[in-house]
C-alpha cells in the first residue's frame, strides 16, 4: 500500500483530506504519522480504526459535544488493543465493532429507545416495526414502561448482553440496530432504517473493502454518494454515472472510505456555510486547510461575515511564500456551500483564481489596494451596504460598475473616497486591455510575462494619478466647481458617452491663460479619445481625482 | 502600456478600396497649423468646435476649422492636405477621434502663462 495521494479529481480529493481531517480529530496523527502508519500497516488504519473513529465523529456532530466528553477512555484502549494483538481484517473489524463502536453507543440507543417508548402511539407501533417475536421480553418491556429507570437499566442490559455475546440472528438483528441516520446519504449502505445490527456491520465491510459484488450501490458514482454529482438516472451519459466503479478498485483500493468522508473535508463558517480550499497538492492543501481551523476562533469575533476571506487569503499568501511557488495560488479552488442534503443544494460555489488574477494578487501592494471593503449601496438599502472588492476581483466580475456607484455616493457626500479605488481602475483598465487581445494561444501567451504586469500598473499609477489630481487640480482651483464638474463627467460615464465626457472636460480646462501640460493632453488623447476599451475606467480615474480631497 | 506610439486607426471601406486613417498623425499636423495663432482666438475657435462636436454635426465642425484656416499662408498647408485625405462623411466613432484629435492639437499650443506669474 503507498502512502496517500492526491488524484486530481476533486472530489476524491476532497474525501482523502476528510479522511485526514478525520483521523486527525479523533486520533491526533497529523498528515505525516498517518501516512506512516498507513505505510507500516494500512489494514489496521482502515479496518480498525477508521470505522470507529467515523462513527465516534458521526455521535459527536449529533450530539454536539467535544471530544473530552464522549468516551474518550475508549479511543486509548482502541488504540491499545489493536497495537498489542493479531488479527486479519474480518477479526479485526468484527472486534473492533463489537467492542469498541457497540460499547459507543450504549447510551444512544437507551436514548433512543427510550424516546420511542415514552410516546403512546409510538409504543403501539414499535409492537409492529419490530419483529421482536419472544413474546416474554415484550411483556416486560411493557411493564417496565412506567418506570424510566428501570426500562434504562434493562435496556442498558440487554445492549450489554449483546456486546458480550456478540450474536444476533436476523430477527432481533433490527432491535440492536445502531441508531445511525443521515441526510446527507439518506438511505446509503449503513444509514438505511430498515438494516438491522448484523446487515450494518456487514455492508460498512463490505464498503471498506469495496465489495462491489455484495453490494451493487457501490458499483456506481452517483449523488447517493456525493450530493454534487449527477443522478444515474438523471444523466447517464454524464461520467462517473453509467460506468462501473470496478476499474477504479486496482487504482484506489479505499475508494469509498475516502468518498464517505467527503463531508470532513469543508469547514463550517458561521453564517458563511462551508468552505474548502483545494489545491492539487495533499500536503499544501492540508497545510491550508490545518491553518484556517487554527484561525476559526479569531474568525468567529469577526462581526462581518466576509472576514474570513481577509484572513484566509493572508494566511494563503503567507504559505504560498512558504512553498516559493506562485504556481499553487493559480491552481487553488474554493468550494463552499451553505447546506447540502438530499433535497437541497444551497449556495454551492466553485471558485479558482484564474492566473493573471494570481500574478497581480501575489503583490503586496496591489492585493492590499484591492483588499477593500467599499460602501457601494446608499444608506437607504436594506441590507449588506458595502461590498468586497477582493471576492469579487477573484470571481472575475467588472469592478467599473461598483466603483460608478462609489463615486456616486461620494459626491452625495455619504462616504469617504478610498485611496484604493484609485489602484483597482488601473488594474480593472490593463486586465480590459489583456482580455480584448484575442485567441488563447497567440502569441502574447507564450511571450507575456504577467509579472511584468504588476510593474506596468505602478508605472502608470504614477502619471495618472497626478494627471488627475495634481493637473486638474491647477486647472481648476475652486473645490465646489470640481465637484460640479465630476458629477457631470459621472453622468456621462453612466451613459457610456465617451464623446459627452471629453467635451465637458476640454470645456472646462480650454482656459489659454493657463499652461496646460502637453502631457495631460496627451495622456487624454491616448487613453481616453483613442481608447475604445478601457476609456471608461481612465474616466473614471479622472472623475474620482477631481473629488478625491487629500490631495 | 506599452512604449510604442500608441495610435488610432480607422479604416474605411468603400467598394473593393480600402483607405486606413491614421488620426494620430492629425494631431501634429494641427498643433504646427494654430501654433502662431493669438491664445484668445484658439479659446472661441475651440468652444465652437467642442460645440459642433457635442452635437455630433460633422457640417458645423468642419465648417469652422475650414473657415479658420481658409488663409494662404504655409502653415496651414499641411493640414489641408492632410484633411483633404481624410475629409469625407466620416463613420460617427471616426469622426470624433479625428475632432478631438484635432481639438487636443490646438488647445497643446496655448502659450499661456508662466508658472507663478498670475494665478
Amino acid at each position: 500500500m503507498s502512502k496517500l495521494e492526491f488524484t486530481g479529481n476533486w472530489f476524491i480529493d476532497g474525501g482523502i483530506l476528510g479522511f485526514v481531517n478525520l483521523m486527525e480529530e479523533v486520533y491526533d496523527w497529523n498528515l505525516e504519522e498517518l501516512q506512516q502508519k498507513i505505510l507500516k500497516d494500512d489494514e489496521k488504519i482502515y479496518y480498525g480504526y477508521f470505522p470507529f473513529a467515523y462513527l465516534y465523529k458521526w455521535l459527536l456532530e449529533k450530539n454536539k459535544t467535544e471530544k473530552s466528553k464522549l468516551k474518550p477512555e475508549l479511543i486509548q484502549k482502541l488504540k491499545e488493543e489493536i497495537e498489542n494483538n493479531k488479527f486479519s481484517k474480518e477479526e479485526l473489524f468484527d472486534f473492533v465493532w463489537y467492542n469498541f463502536i457497540c460499547e459507543l453507543f450504549e447510551d444512544f440507543f437507551v436514548e433512543e429507545k427510550l424516546k420511542l417508548l415514552q410516546q403512546e402511539e409510538l409504543y403501539n407501533k414499535i409492537k409492529k416495526k419490530f419483529n421482536y417475536n419472544n413474546k416474554n421480553d415484550f411483556l416486560t418491556i411493557g411493564k417496565l414502561k412506567k418506570t424510566n429507570d428501570d426500562l434504562k437499566s434493562f435496556l442498558k442490559k440487554e445492549w450489554k448482553d449483546f456486546c458480550k455475546k456478540q450474536k444476533l440472528n436476523k430477527k432481533n438483528s433490527i432491535f440492536f440496530r445502531i441508531p445511525i441516520d443521515s441526510g446527507f446519504y439518506k438511505n446509503f449502505l449503513f444509514f438505511n432504517t430498515s438494516k438491522g445490527n448484523l446487515e450494518q456491520k456487514k455492508s460498512f465491510y463490505n464498503l471498506i473493502s469495496f465489495n462491489y459484488k455484495e453490494e451493487k450501490i457501490l458499483k456506481i458514482i452517483d449523488k447517493t454518494i456525493n450530493k454534487l454529482l449527477f443522478s444515474e438516472e438523471e444523466s447517464p451519459n454524464i461520467n462517473y454515472t453509467r460506468f462501473s466503479s470496478s476499474i477504479l478498485k486496482n487504482q484506489i483500493k479505499y475508494l469509498f472510505v475516502y468518498l464517505i468522508c467527503f463531508k470532513y473535508s469543508f469547514k463550517n463558517y458561521k453564517n458563511i456555510g462551508n468552505i474548502f480550499f483545494y489545491s492539487n497538492d495533499l500536503n499544501f492543501c492540508y497545510n491550508v486547510n490545518k491553518k484556517l481551523k487554527k484561525y476559526e476562533e479569531k474568525i468567529k469575533n469577526y462581526k462581518n461575515e466576509n472576514e474570513i476571506f481577509k484572513v484566509t487569503l493572508d494566511q494563503l499568501i503567507d504559505l504560498i511564500f512558504e512553498y516559493k511557488s506562485s504556481w499553487f495560488l493559480e491552481n487553488m479552488y474554493i468550494i463552499s456551500y451553505y447546506k447540502l442534503d438530499n433535497k437541497s443544494q444551497q449556495n454551492v460555489e466553485y471558485i479558482g483564481i484564474p492566473k493573471l488574477q494570481a500574478s497581480i494578487l501575489l503583490d503586496d501592494t496591489l492585493r492590499n489596494h484591492i483588499n477593500i471593503y467599499i460602501q457601494y449601496k446608499s444608506k437607504h438599502f436594506k441590507g449588506n451596504k458595502y461590498i468586497w472588492i477582493l471576492k469579487e476581483f477573484i470571481k472575475g466580475q467588472p469592478l467599473t460598475p461598483i466603483f460608478l456607484q462609489h463615486l456616486k455616493l461620494v459626491l452625495a457626500n455619504e462616504t469617504q473616497l478610498q485611496f484604493s479605488v484609485f489602484y483597482c481602475c488601473l488594474i480593472e483598465a490593463v486586465i480590459k486591455k489583456l482580455k480584448e487581445k484575442k485567441g488563447i494561444f497567440s502569441s502574447d501567451f507564450f511571450t507575456q510575462n504577467y509579472k511584468e504586469i504588476n510593474k506596468e500598473i505602478k508605472t502608470e499609477f504614477r502619471t495618472a494619478y497626478y494627471y488627475s489630481t495634481q493637473e486638474t487640480k491647477r486647472l481648476i482651483k475652486d473645490s465646489k466647481h470640481r465637484e460640479k464638474i465630476a458629477y457631470l463627467l459621472l453622468n456621462s460615464l453612466y451613459m457610456d458617452d465617451k464623446s459627452n465626457f471629453i467635451n465637458i472636460l476640454l470645456k472646462e480646462i480650454n482656459n489659454p491663460t493657463i499652461n496646460i501640460n502637453n502631457g495631460f493632453l496627451k495622456w487624454l488623447l491616448e487613453n481616453i479619445v483613442e481608447n475604445n476599451i478601457s476609456w471608461k475606467e481612465y474616466g473614471l480615474f479622472i472623475t474620482a481625482g477631481l473629488v478625491y480631497k487629500n490631495v | 502600456m506599452s512604449n510604442e506610439l500608441v495610435e488610432a486607426v480607422w479604416t474605411l471601406k468603400i467598394g473593393e478600396k480600402a483607405e486606413t486613417f491614421k488620426l494620430g498623425k492629425i494631431k501634429e499636423v494641427a498643433k504646427k497649423a494654430f501654433s502662431d495663432e493669438s491664445d484668445s482666438y484658439k479659446q472661441k475657435l475651440i468652444f465652437a468646435l467642442l460645440e459642433a462636436t457635442q452635437s455630433k454635426d460633422q457640417n458645423r465642425f468642419f465648417y469652422l476649422l475650414l473657415h479658420a484656416i481658409n488663409k494662404p499662408k504655409e502653415k496651414f498647408k499641411e493640414l489641408c492636405e492632410e484633411l483633404e485625405k481624410k475629409y469625407d462623411i466620416l463613420p460617427e466613432e471616426a469622426f470624433i477621434i479625428l475632432a478631438y484629435s484635432i481639438i487636443i492639437g490646438i488647445m497643446s499650443t496655448y502659450r499661456g502663462e508662466k508658472y507663478g506669474e498670475r494665478n
